[in-house]
């Protein structure tokens, strides 16, 4: 009878914690499809007002972030919008509606940086990066590691020389490819988590050679443009964009992807 | 004085004063409530008057009338009338109200309720009865009539002895049944007999919902034409043609109409007022509510059987002539196409007609021009389309004839009519063009405007993505498999490498087992009564596994050879002297037999085991 008891109210209580989440996720999907409802009627602004409430419920998916990146730019805000669509592409860079539509809403950005020409090792290089994302490259890793191990272990038991040669043969691929991987994996560690990116809301803003409105503008900087954030300071921040230069810009201009 | 005595005074003097109210003689109050007529049809409307007069007929709350059933309250109004006579002030208030019957029955009015003062008062009640509608329905003067018109000619009786005289809205329509598409014309008709009708107001319009509705005539003024209707002469004004085209079969409803419009009202009793007796220039309005009764027509599908194959759902009836500006140009000229439908029926319906042009020509969309007109009747509507052609080869080429397939609901059939056929004659493109050089190029397949992607459909669930793989901790443990794996490889054939070939190392490794099943073995020749078998057991077990542990042949064991192996395994002294003690009793046994008992050999078997269980152990 206590057993019994017991286990019921184990039962009750799993049931209610996992009900928590699923209350607050379903709201979530309930103000996202809200959302599209006044996207699809051209209601802008209360479409980005339903999009934020699910954002605010916890929910991390891409398509949230997409759909409010669109109707963010319909309403002319481009720099949220770059925000919200390169946030999307961190949780799902495959995703070709995305890079589509971020790509648009660069080119929109006013203003041109003059980029040094990289030659085409770099290009193949980026080519690489943007295929995959970081959990494809560790997965990747982790599979050539399985490999590896199996033609070890293939080798222990089995002492013939006619399997050697081509086992030899795998093992080597799989190191260099491990290696490649290893640099990907680096690369993208060190962007995607270790550097932080930002994006300008404010309309233009001029960079300044130091955290002070005292210092000496630089250069200008347009809405939607992205860059690095290399340090901060009370108030302001230094970025650096993907041309080298480098600049302080207030905190309440930009955001943090 | 007391202070109690002047409390008690007061006291006294404070429920006088409020009982005194009630302790007053009543003044007169009156309430009445009265109805114009006691006898209505549901078409009619009744005016209930409630008049409250007395001293404080002013004070007197809006009376109750959410208890009356079977009526809706239309409108009301109230008047208050003060007059001093002798004296004495007399205040009238009258509260007018306009009931609409709801149900047809006895309905009892009343008593009802209102308060002055926080008291409540009632009226009297009122009895009326409501009859059947008077008014012929549509069916009985539509040229198919059933036979209803003997039955409302008798209601017509009991309507002419309402008191008042009739004013009803009434819709008419040709036909009480149609094909989708087909023209249904509704009149709206305001029937009357009483010439003193003013400010005529639509105050609800039919939706016409599943029809398309076309408005053929809609009157500005009020034009009487004499009709009777059950024996009964009355003027009928026409306020309203509509033409109706049923879109869906099944049953359409035709919403009423509602008008309001203001009788005078002549006073029943000549009051006489301080401004003597008014009647013509300030006699009050009474509005009335008119409403037509919703219609129902029925509308049949159009039939399946001898459905042309082009038919577009065009109903009515149509012809169909085409035109061209020019029969001889040169390649890349344009070339205009006119095609003209004109017939009855709703032109929405006419869609644009199926061209079959050659491969030679080039077809733009065409510009489409709409008119209808409905002066009395059917909707007549005409529908051109205007195409631009261009030639691109040159040579005879043939426009073919266009069909229109169209349904005539007068002779419940499909028919087709269709153009000519045209035949143009195409010279050669402008010298130098060789090959024609189309004047208007195609377009080329590219962006001609760029646009964001739309966004991601409804969903029923959004996962989380994105978690990095690395903060999963199975994960770990998955990657951490192989290597493991493989460290329990190698250690594993490495063993077995060093079974196949040391042979210290195997003899070492078995040495318990062998020991075990060496002391099985005698304890199966103890069972057997082997005794001599049995000491042999023993000693070559416990002689042998010695011999392995230190990996000597167990044949020359020596007690110089016994010393040493207990020398080298490190094991304890007792152990050792057990050992030699178990050695030397089995020698006894097996080569001067004496009577060794039962127990003695079980107690040797189980000192046996002990000393290979703690050797073993103390590896």
């Amino acid at each position: 009878m206590m057993r019994q008891t017991f286990l019921s109210a184990i039962l009750i209580l799993a049931v209610a914690a996992s009900a928590g989440p699923v209350e607050a996720a379903e709201s979530g999907v309930g103000l996202y499809n809200l959302g599209n409802r006044h996207y699809s009627v051209e209601r802008y602004d209360e479409a980005v007002e339903a999009y934020l409430g699910a954002l605010e419920t916890g929910i991390e998916n891409a398509a949230l972030l997409y759909n409010l990146g669109n109707a963010t730019l319909k309403m002319g805000r481009l720099g949220e919008a770059i925000l919200y669509y390169e946030r999307g592409i961190e949780l799902d860079p495959k995703d070709e509606d995305l890079r589509f539509n971020l790509e648009f809403a660069k080119s929109l950005v006013k203003g041109t940086l003059k980029m040094p020409k990289k030659g085409a090792l770099w290009r193949f290089f980026k080519w690489l990066y943007s295929l995959m994302g970081l959990n494809s490259v560790v997965l990747l890793l982790s599979a050539l590691l399985f490999l590896f191990c199996a033609c070890i272990l293939i080798r222990i038991y089995t002492s013939t020389l006619r399997l050697r040669t081509p086992l030899v043969t795998i093992q080597s691929i799989c190191v260099a490819l491990f290696i490649l991987c290893g640099i990907l994996l680096y690369a993208k560690v060190h962007y995607e988590v270790l550097v932080e990116c930002g994006v300008l809301l404010a309309e233009r803003v001029e960079a300044r050679s130091g955290p002070g409105a005292t210092h000496t503008p630089i250069f200008p900087l347009h809405e939607g443009m992205t860059f690095e954030i290399h340090g901060r300071r009370t108030g302001w921040m230094q970025i650096r964009l993907p041309n080298g230069l480098t600049g302080w810009i207030r905190t309440e201009t930009m955001e943090v992807i | 004085m007391n202070s109690k005595f002047v409390t008690a005074t007061a006291v006294i003097i404070w429920a006088f004063a409020a009982a005194l109210p009630q302790a007053l003689p009543a003044e007169d109050l009156s309430a009445v409530a009265r109805v114009d007529a006691t006898r209505i049809t549901i078409d009619d409307q009744l005016n209930l008057t409630i008049s409250l007069s007395g001293d404080r007929a002013n004070k007197a709350s809006d009376p109750d009338l959410s208890m009356i059933e079977g009526f809706q309250v239309a409108g009301s109004s109230q008047s208050s009338n003060i007059s001093i006579v002798n004296g004495q002030m007399n205040v009238i208030k009258e509260f007018t109200y306009t009931l609409l019957p709801k149900k047809v029955g006895i309905h009892r009015i009343g008593p009802i309720a209102f308060t002055i003062r926080r008291e409540r008062h009632e009226t009297n009640a009122v009895v009326v009865e409501v009859l059947e509608s008077s008014i012929p329905s549509a069916a009985a003067l539509a040229p198919s009539s059933s036979g209803k018109g003997a039955e409302s000619g008798q209601r017509g009786d009991s309507a002419a002895q309402t008191a008042q005289p009739r004013i009803f809205l009434r819709a008419e329509a040709d036909r009480t049944s149609a094909f989708v598409g087909e023209q249904v014309t509704i009149d709206y008709i305001l029937y009357t007999n009483r010439s003193d009708i003013s400010n005529l107001n639509r105050s609800e319009m039919p939706s016409f919902d599943g029809f398309w509705a076309e408005e053929i005539y809609s009157a500005k003024r009020l034009q009487f034409t004499d009709r009777v209707i059950d024996g009964q002469p009355y003027r009928a004004a026409l306020l309203q043609r509509i033409a109706l085209f049923p879109i869906l079969s099944g049953e359409a409803v035709v919403d009423s109409m509602v008008l309001t419009c203001q009788v005078p009202v002549r006073g029943r009793r000549s009051r006489r007022s301080l401004f003597g007796d008014m009647d013509s220039f300030f006699s009050r309005g009474k509005e009335i509510v008119l409403r037509s009764r919703p219609m129902i027509i029925r509308v049949d599908a159009l039939p399946e059987a001898g459905r042309p194959e082009g038919f577009t759902g065009s109903v009515g009836e149509y012809t169909i002539d085409a035109s061209i500006d020019a029969d001889e140009m040169r390649v890349g000229d344009p070339l205009t196409l006119i095609l003209r439908i004109a017939g009855t029926g709703n032109p929405e319906t006419i869609r644009e007609p199926e061209i079959r042009l050659p491969d030679a020509f080039e077809k733009y969309d065409p510009k489409v021009t709409e008119s209808s007109n409905a002066v009395s009747g059917p909707v007549r509507g005409e529908k051109r389309f205007e195409y631009i052609l261009i030639p691109r080869e040159e040579g005879d080429k043939t426009i073919p004839a266009v069909e229109l397939s169209y349904f005539n609901p007068a002779t419940q059939a499909y028919a087709s009519v269709s153009t000519k056929a045209f035949l143009v004659r195409v010279t050669p493109g402008r010298a130098g063009e060789g090959s024609p050089e189309p004047m208007i190029t195609r377009e080329n397949i590219h962006l001609i405007g760029k646009d964001i992607r739309y966004i991601k459909p409804d969903r029923q669930r959004l996962p989380a993505q994105g978690r990095p793989l690395y903060s999963w901790w199975p994960f770990w443990i998955i990657q951490a498999l192989p290597i493991v794996l493989i460290v329990g490889a190698a250690l594993h054939k490495r063993h077995r490498e060093r079974l196949a070939t040391d042979v210290g190392y195997a003899r070492l490794r078995r040495a318990g087992k062998a020991a075990i099943r060496g002391l099985q073995a005698a304890g199966k020749a103890f069972q057997a009564g082997r005794t001599a078998k049995f000491h042999a057991d023993v000693s070559k077990t416990l002689t042998g596994y010695l011999a392995d542990r230190v990996n000597v042949s167990a044949a020359g064991m020596t007690r110089e050879g016994i010393n040493a192996a207990f020398e080298a395994l490190g094991a304890r002294d007792e152990d050792r002297s057990a050992f030699v003690e178990i050695l030397r009793e089995c020698d006894f046994a097996r080569f001067a037999p004496s009577g060794t008992d039962a127990d003695g050999m079980r107690d040797l078997l189980g000192r046996a085991r002990n000393l290979i269980r703690s050797l073993e152990r103390g590896r």
